[in-house]
């Protein structure tokens, strides 16, 4: 292509064509970051509700700080490699994690600095706040790529937070059977999604 | 009946920006991937675009790799809205 004139016919012809040409699928490994999540969670939740089976201290629910990590992995590998090309659904669904991410850290810090003010440090309510976090960010990401079996099963993970909230409420003693309950949550919302995305990305 | 911009009515420049409208940022090398255009000639219609206002263009080092990025701005969305408003003039659309 040259830097010629041409009639305005063409013109118009060429902004047609060079528009479709940035239409674009789902971009390969879309889902990789949520199976990074997904599967920390997952193991995380198994080791949390196994450990005190075999007489662990609950002390070992503060890996789930853990969570965290994919997060410090994923930045650095976007630091070394960026996408070609950004659409406005990449950027707004990359805004909508980056909120996610924000809004566990700055949770955590509310919770940890609330507990210094009363002298207990309770981080109970760190699990469904994540949980509720994610499933919105994952409810938005599926409504925004259109993608209706993600939407579903994130509305029915979005069930888990909730009974942990209630349990909560009602005074209930945390159990490790709720980490299980939360790894179960977190399949539905982050693993199958991630491996739906990378299908389709594969597929188109 | 108005002037067609004469900076947009130029294939390469036009292309670049309609390659623009869509996305919120490209790479240089995707621009060059998709309009087919040489290196250079892509480099000074770029720059002829950026001075007009029309892009925004960040020029950084990913992975010890220099890349340009280029965005549409504002006056760029104008300038484009307005051109295909005129074109739709000429051609009685």
């Amino acid at each position: 292509m040259e830097a010629k004139n041409f009639t305005s016919k063409e013109s118009l012809e060429l902004i047609a064509h060079m528009i479709s040409e940035t239409k674009k699928g789902i971009a390969a490994g879309s889902g990789n970051p949520f199976l990074c999540y997904g599967y920390t969670a997952l193991a995380i939740s198994v080791a949390t509700f196994l450990i005190p089976q075999f007489g662990g201290s609950w002390k070992w629910n503060l890996l789930w700080l853990m969570m965290f990590l994919p997060a410090v992995i994923l930045w650095a590998k976007d630091r070394k490699e960026k996408p070609e090309v950004v659409s406005y659904i990449d950027k707004m669904i990359s805004n909508t994690w980056t909120v996610v991410l924000e809004l566990m850290i700055l949770s955590l810090i509310v919770i940890v600095f609330s507990g210094l003010a009363s002298g207990v440090i309770n981080l109970q309510l760190m699990l469904p706040l994540a949980l509720i976090f994610v499933c919105t960010g994952t409810l938005i990401t599926s409504l925004t790529i259109n993608e209706g079996s993600i939407t579903g099963m994130t509305c029915i993970s979005f069930a888990m937070p909730v009974l942990l909230l209630i349990s909560m409420v009602s005074g209930d003693e945390y159990l490790p059977i709720w980490n299980l309950a939360g790894g179960l949550s977190f399949l539905f919302s982050l693993v199958i999604p991630g491996h739906i995305l990378n299908y389709k990305a594969r597929k188109s | 009946m108005k002037e067609l911009d004469p900076l947009l009515h130029s294939q390469l420049r036009l292309a670049i920006m309609s390659l623009l409208l869509s996305v919120e940022e490209a790479d240089f090398v995707w621009i060059k991937e998709k309009t087919e255009a040489t290196a250079g000639n892509l480099s000074v219609q770029i720059e002829k675009l950026s001075e007009a206002g029309y892009i925004a263009v960040r020029k950084e080092i990913i992975g010890k790799k220099p890349r340009t990025t280029c965005s549409i701005t504002e006056k760029g969305r104008t300038a484009l809205d307005e051109y295909v408003k005129v074109l739709k003039e000429y051609l009685h659309i």
